[in-house]
């Protein structure tokens, strides 16, 4: 389990994070959305223990990052917004250079290492030059590489950056599989479409602070007191705005020229039913009777202002 | 009591340092970059190539005017080659990662950045260990056949023997190439770009070995000052050596005061204080160049 309490980082006159405190349990996948120096990667850089926080602190199963860094550094896997590679060796020894690094036994290195490029599909690429990977391979390989020593917890940093989106959707794939077993994955990112199918938790944060946090869905849900019901009738569309109109739990109607109703609606989710029931039962042909989805991005850009520290 | 707790701090930082330290790995990244015919690398393929002809040409040389070949010749040029080798196995342990943005993530292994330097200057450690090997055999050899106006067997022709003469000559040599590849690890650590601590490097070894003696010599009237100026370069110590193995008078050199005892084990001693200081400050100050941290702290005031 990781805890952030009061986290905060100042830089001279410049708070980049200002105590910020959230948790997350194995098997999370945190999307952690901000804009460009909303601070998400000195949080980030934080909790890997390479920048020391300037206040607050945060745990990992116990073990403090200010206590305890070494402790940590085991326990994590971080993967920053660049790749780091070298160019000169091939990729089974760059990974068992990083399994030494983080003492795996010398006998389990070529387990862990066909078991880390099979899960990141790479294993027809063992052999191959770390410089002749593609882009995509490439991140793939830097993600192999946190895997070495089996990490309770990930930190990737805006993964997904310059990659095409073939390769977005299987470095996706992969981080839900992460996410299923077990392990704690926080992803940054500005780039909201890129979070919104994996992460089963987010975070927004702008100038340091948190604005939301939770589930996605909770969050979303969170920051609408109303919702958009989209009707479509067959042809009575003014008897259908009525009917609506008469339903508790409705703010406003709209209608539009195409047979289509919009409802405002506030109620529960059984009034909303009910709605649809009345509609029916109205005598109106009911073609279509859609909720429309709020998104991460809706979300994003109602809480932000785009402000900058 | 205060012996032993030393002893214990001792084996406890090799341990650490230098049995267990996983940054030992470098020996093996050194070894495929610089070994294995380049990895593909036209330059280092070609450096390698380069390198095997010189040796072979120098081989070639000393067969040829075996009996006749100083083996010291052969220090004074393996003393030269380190001060050119040693930097360019260091130039870029450190800047090069940070240049590589590799950097990072060597600092969030669970590795102190002890481990992270030593296991860097262990790389070239091994590097000078090849260089002094292929040097050795030759030096050996020629040690042997050599027919000169001095022996270097069982001869105590001069005012120090000549197999102490050879030793020292030696172990000047290797310690002072593992003093400069301390020090390149040390401006690899403090500098962004891999190509700036060369830079700093070479210029310094340019400015000890060559620009300020040659410049001291053409303003000095020699004498016993003089000497003591030039003890800590190795070349002048090597010389000395030399010819105090194979001069019983003073007559040889213009510097004249200074006995067998003032050479040899001092020079390496010193180089071996140097280099010991300068991975000290490295493993200090490694995150200079990060921004993290001033090459002189700032006092701050309470």
């Amino acid at each position: 389990m990781l805890e952030v309490k009061e986290l905060r980082k100042v830089y001279g006159p410049l708070t980049a994070v200002n105590g910020i405190s959230f948790s997350l349990q194995p098997g999370d996948v945190f999307g952690f959305i901000g804009s460009n120096g909303a601070g998400k990667t000195t949080t980030i850089r934080m909790l890997a223990t390479l920048l020391e926080p300037t206040s607050g602190t945060a745990t990992l199963n116990g073990v403090d990052i200010l206590s305890d860094p070494m402790g940590i550094r085991k326990m994590i896997g971080y993967m920053p917004d660049f790749f780091g590679l070298y160019d000169d060796v091939k990729v089974w020894e760059y990974l068992d250079f990083f399994a030494t690094i983080y003492s795996v036994q010398k006998k389990h290195r070529p387990e862990v290492i066909d078991n880390v490029l099979e899960l990141t599909d790479l294993t027809v690429k063992r052999d191959a030059m770390v410089q002749s990977l593609s882009r995509g391979m490439q991140q793939r390989l830097c993600l192999a590489r946190c895997l070495v020593h089996d990490p309770a917890m990930l930190l990737l940093d805006e993964p997904a950056s310059g990659l095409d989106p073939r390769a977005r959707a299987e470095l996706k794939e992969l981080i839900t599989e992460l996410g299923r077993m077990g392990k704690i994955v926080i992803v940054s990112s500005h780039i909201l479409p890129e979070l919104a199918g994996f992460c089963n938790t987010v975070g927004i944060i702008e100038r340091g602070n948190i604005l939301a946090f939770g589930p996605v869905e909770q969050v979303v849900q969170g920051l609408q007191s109303t919702r958009i019901i989209r009707v479509r009738v067959m042809s009575d569309i003014d008897g259908a705005a009525g009917l609506s109109k008469e339903q508790p739990g409705v703010v406003a109607v709209e209608t539009s020229g195409d047979g289509e109703v919009r409802i405002e609606f506030g109620g529960s989710i059984a009034q909303q039913a009910d709605l649809l029931e009345r509609l029916v039962k109205g005598g109106q042909r009911v073609i279509s009777y859609q909720e429309e989805q709020a998104d991460l991005e809706d979300v994003f850009l109602k809480l932000t202002t785009g402000a900058v520290q | 009591m205060a012996q032993t707790k030393a002893e214990s701090n001792f084996s406890k930082n090799w341990r650490e340092l230098v049995i267990e330290n996983p940054m030992a790995i470098e020996i093996n990244r050194f070894r495929r970059r610089f070994l294995e015919g380049g990895r593909g690398k036209s330059v280092n393929t070609m450096v390698l190539v380069v390198a095997i002809l010189a040796y072979a040409s120098l081989l070639l040389v000393i067969a040829n005017m075996s009996g006749d070949f100083p083996p010291v010749v052969l220090i004074y040029m393996q003393t030269a080659l380190f001060a050119l080798i040693s930097p360019a196995l260091m130039y870029s342990a450190i800047s090069g990662e940070r240049e590589k943005r590799s950097w990072d993530l060597l600092l969030v292994a669970p590795i102190t950045h002890a481990q992270i330097v030593v296991g860097k200057f262990l790389a070239a450690l091994a590097g000078i260990t090849v260089t002094f090997v292929l040097f050795l055999l030759p030096t050996l050899f020629t040690a042997i056949t050599y027919k000169g106006d001095y022996s270097y067997g069982s001869g105590s022709i001069g005012t120090v023997s000549g197999t102490y003469a050879l030793i020292a000559e030696e172990a000047i040599s290797l310690t002072f190439g593992i003093c400069v590849a301390a020090l390149t690890l040390l401006f690899s650590a403090r500098c962004k770009r891999s190509l700036m601590a060369l830079g700093v490097v070479l210029t310094l070894n340019f400015l000890a070995l060559i620009a300020f003696p040659s410049l001291f010599a053409m303003m000095s009237n020699s004498s016993s000052s003089g000497e003591f100026l030039f003890l800590a370069h190795p070349i002048f110590a090597i010389m000395r050596l030399d010819q105090l193995s194979h001069y019983r008078g003073s007559y040889y050199s213009s510097f004249d005061s200074l006995d067998g005892i003032w050479y040899g084990l001092p020079q390496t001693l010193l180089y071996l204080a140097f280099t010991a200081v300068f991975i000290v400050w490295a493993v200090k100050t490694v995150n200079f160049a990060d921004g993290e941290k001033k090459f002189i702290p700032r006092k701050i005031n309470a």
